[in-house]
């Protein structure tokens, strides 16, 4: 168990900023009721942000020191054939 | 494991896309439990879409008046269903809402589907296929007001369709 304070941002605009197992426990809690989701505590804690400022930093990047991009939301391009 | 790689997001072939629509007066206002926006939920192998968000809507919002799928389209790597879900005015309470505005919709080919559609164009068409429902199935117009019958009857009838 760890004391850190961790945020997670879901893609809905929900997030949450806590102790690590009360972030767990509110983002499984949340994905459940809301999204119908059952994510692990590894994949919760793999979309961790480490900053309030950059939701893009996640605990992915900050080991490979890479950012992800952000997925477009309220515009969707279609999947070309084939791909 | 599924990854996430930038937040927290909906994953799975297929997803739920739930439009939560009520009557605003003279006019259709979107709100939900994620904002006046789209509302993604995951859909597993074995969950009837229908079932799925009846009940999620039913546990978050309140019992809806009509949940009726009103398009698809392949997007965000996965089959996304579309849903409009009429509420009534009185499960609105503290959600977000906002005006739906009027979009032109996403036309295609005869055998390719459009290549961009935007959210708003998604909720054009589920209205036109509300205002459809309402003329042509009997469960539908006994349950849509006449103030409903109004605030559609701009919108042109048009059934499900693939948006892409």
């Amino acid at each position: 168990m760890s004391s850190a304070t961790i945020t997670v941002r879901c893609a809905c605009g929900w997030e949450k900023t806590g102790a690590e197992d009360d972030v767990i426990v509110g983002t499984t809690e949340h994905g459940g009721r809301l999204h119908n989701m059952t994510p692990t505590r590894d994949e919760v804690l793999s979309m961790t942000v480490s900053s309030a400022d950059d939701p893009y930093v996640t605990s992915e990047s900050r080991r490979t020191l890479k950012r992800a991009p952000a997925r477009p939301t309220t515009r969707s391009a279609r999947t070309p054939k084939g791909s | 494991m599924t990854r996430f790689p930038d937040r927290f997001d909906v994953q799975g072939p297929v997803q739920a896309e739930v439009f939560v629509v009520w009557l605003a007066g003279d006019h259709l206002e979107l709100t939900g439990p994620c904002g006046a926006a789209p509302w993604l939920i995951e859909l597993g192998a074995d969950d009837h879409p229908v079932d799925v968000v009846t009940r999620i809507v039913s546990a978050e919002v309140g019992v809806p008046l009509l949940v009726h799928s009103t398009s698809w389209r392949r997007d965000r790597e996965a089959v996304i269903l579309s849903f409009v879900a009429v509420i009534d005015r009185r499960l609105v309470g503290s959600m977000a809402s906002l005006p739906i505005e009027r979009a032109a919709l996403a036309r295609g080919e005869a055998t390719v589907a459009p290549h961009d559609i935007a959210t708003a164009q998604v909720v054009e068409h589920g209205l036109r296929h509300m205002a459809w429902l309402v003329e042509d199935d009997q469960v539908v117009a006994a349950i849509l007001s006449s103030e409903w019958r109004r605030a559609l009857s701009s919108y042109a009838p048009e059934p499900f369709r693939n948006l892409g």
